[in-house]
């Protein structure tokens, strides 16, 4: 399921706990809401006040005729126009500058705006507010899904400082919060609703029925900080790779059936709970790793039917495994490296030692002096 | 869907809301000052901020209840498409000259 939190367009902006730096990068993921609005030209604001001063930069957007694209970059006192790029549904912005270059580089929709452009007057610092509606002429009435920002490496990494997920906050009554997963550096609505209503359920996610891959290769990534709750469906694939990976808690409740060559499953510092379902590998390799994991209450089956099998847990393990494995070809390696649920004593040995006695002699003689009379009875 | 703003008279505003919510002063105002714009009505006819939220931000003075009425029933409401042409009607309290260059 996921959320995002509306910005009006008239006077809604949110504050954020922690300034953004003054060079790195920012992201957002965007639904713009033009719907009711008439054709003209709108702005896509970030900017650290809000009482009309100077913005930091926005993006200029132009409507015609129910189409929507990005035209140009303004921040500070320049503008760099470009060649325009549809946003006219869902669409994410990528923005990255280095104070020392004065150098921005943009992308929409994972398409190239344009790249280190040396264009601003003053280093692009960006926000403690995020102004992307508020007072501003024309501002874009929107649906923010995320936004991060961050610093890079000399080696040109990111490093997040900030990832509000709206999704991840909370939606309740009361003045929007959207939360930070990274930092714990929240943003604060400004002008919002305060019943609720904010908050909009873009619908989505809480895969309830089966995902299916019957040919070639599957991938199914998250990045960042991602929570994946209330899967209740069926994986199934039947040919080639399948590789799932998580980082974060899950809640997974369905089956994994692989039925083709190898099986991975991996969980990096993860708790694993509620694996209540069945995991079947009936061809070759299957391979579940959990490292310095807990993996709790796995009540369903595991059956492998031919081929090798292998199940390790470093750290903390397997907590109670009350369900049924089953082997019945070929190799089979559990192993638990750690402390384990039960213990073993191990007992002293116990032996029986036979040796030879002593030879033992009897000697029968005749004694002298000594008679025996036998009478008759009678 | 979007909902209505109410543009309040500011003289009939507690100076005791002005003071004491903390977030009072990060609100929108008028170019002269005369008005505060909040958020309004939902398509329900609903007030967007419960009553709690309200009664907080009147929570010093001795009539809340009859402030409050007095201030709805005084506000003008607008869509969202008003206020916007609203902010681009150079000769409207709310006008916002642009920003930069377009």
């Amino acid at each position: 399921m996921a959320w995002a939190l509306r910005f009006d367009g008239v006077n809604d902006y949110a504050t954020l706990s922690l300034a953004a730096p003054q060079s790195g990068y920012f992201t957002a993921e965007i639904v713009p809401e033009f719907g009711s609005l008439s054709d003209g030209n709108y702005k896509l604001y970030v900017r650290n006040d809000n009482s009309g001063g100077r913005p930091n930069w926005y993006i200029n957007l132009t409507k015609s005729s129910g189409v929507t694209t990005a035209v140009s970059l303004f921040a500070d006192v320049t503008t760099v126009n470009f060649t325009p790029i549809d946003v006219s549904s869902a669409f994410n912005i990528d923005l990255t500058s280095d104070s020392s270059t004065r150098e921005v580089s943009l992308t929409i929709n994972g398409t190239v705006a344009f790249t280190n452009t040396t264009v601003f007057d003053g280093r692009l610092s960006y926000s403690s507010i995020i102004a992307i509606a508020g007072a501003a002429s024309r501002s874009l009435p929107l649906l923010l899904k995320t936004y991060e920002y961050g610093s890079y490496t000399t080696a040109g990494g990111k490093v997040q400082t900030a990832f509000l997920d709206a999704t991840a906050s909370s939606h309740a009554a009361g003045t929007p919060i959207l939360t930070d997963t990274i930092g714990g550096n929240n943003a604060t609505g400004v002008n919002m609703p305060t019943d609720g209503s904010a908050w909009v359920d873009l619908g989505g996610g809480g895969t309830t029925g089966a995902i299916t891959q019957t040919a070639e290769s599957f991938t199914q990534s998250a990045s960042g900080s991602v929570t994946v709750i209330g899967f209740t469906g069926a994986i199934t694939q039947t040919a080639q790779s399948f590789t799932q990976s998580l980082l974060g808690a899950i809640g997974y409740t369905g089956s994994i059936s692989q039925t083709v060559q190898s099986f991975t499953q991996s969980a990096i510092g993860t708790a694993l709970t509620a694996i209540s379902g069945e995991i079947n590998q009936t061809v070759q390799s299957f391979t579940q790793s959990a490292i310095g994991v807990t993996v709790l209450n796995l009540t369903g089956t595991i059956t492998q039917t031919s081929s090798a099998f292998t199940q390790s847990a470093a750290g903390l393990v397997i907590v109670p495994i009350s369900g049924v494995i089953n082997q019945t070809v070929s190799s089979f390696t559990m192993s638990a490296a750690g402390r384990i649920p039960v213990q073993w004593v191990d007992k002293l040995p116990a032996s029986t030692s036979w040796t030879t006695q002593t030879e033992t002699t009897t000697t029968w003689t005749d004694q002298a002096g000594v008679s025996t009379i036998w009478t008759d009875k009678v | 869907m979007s909902h209505t703003f109410l543009s309040l008279d500011m003289s009939l505003i507690p100076q005791s809301t002005k003071d004491n919510v903390p977030t009072f002063w990060l609100g929108l105002f008028s170019n002269d000052n005369s008005r505060m714009l909040i958020d309004g009505r939902n398509s329900n006819g609903d007030l967007v901020h419960p009553q709690a939220v309200l009664s907080a931000w009147l929570q010093w003075c001795e009539n809340p209840t009859e402030v409050q009425e007095v201030l709805i029933a005084t506000a003008i409401e607008y869509t969202s498409e008003q206020i916007k042409a609203e902010q681009q009607d150079v000769n409207s309290i709310w006008y916002i000259e642009p920003e930069g260059l377009t």
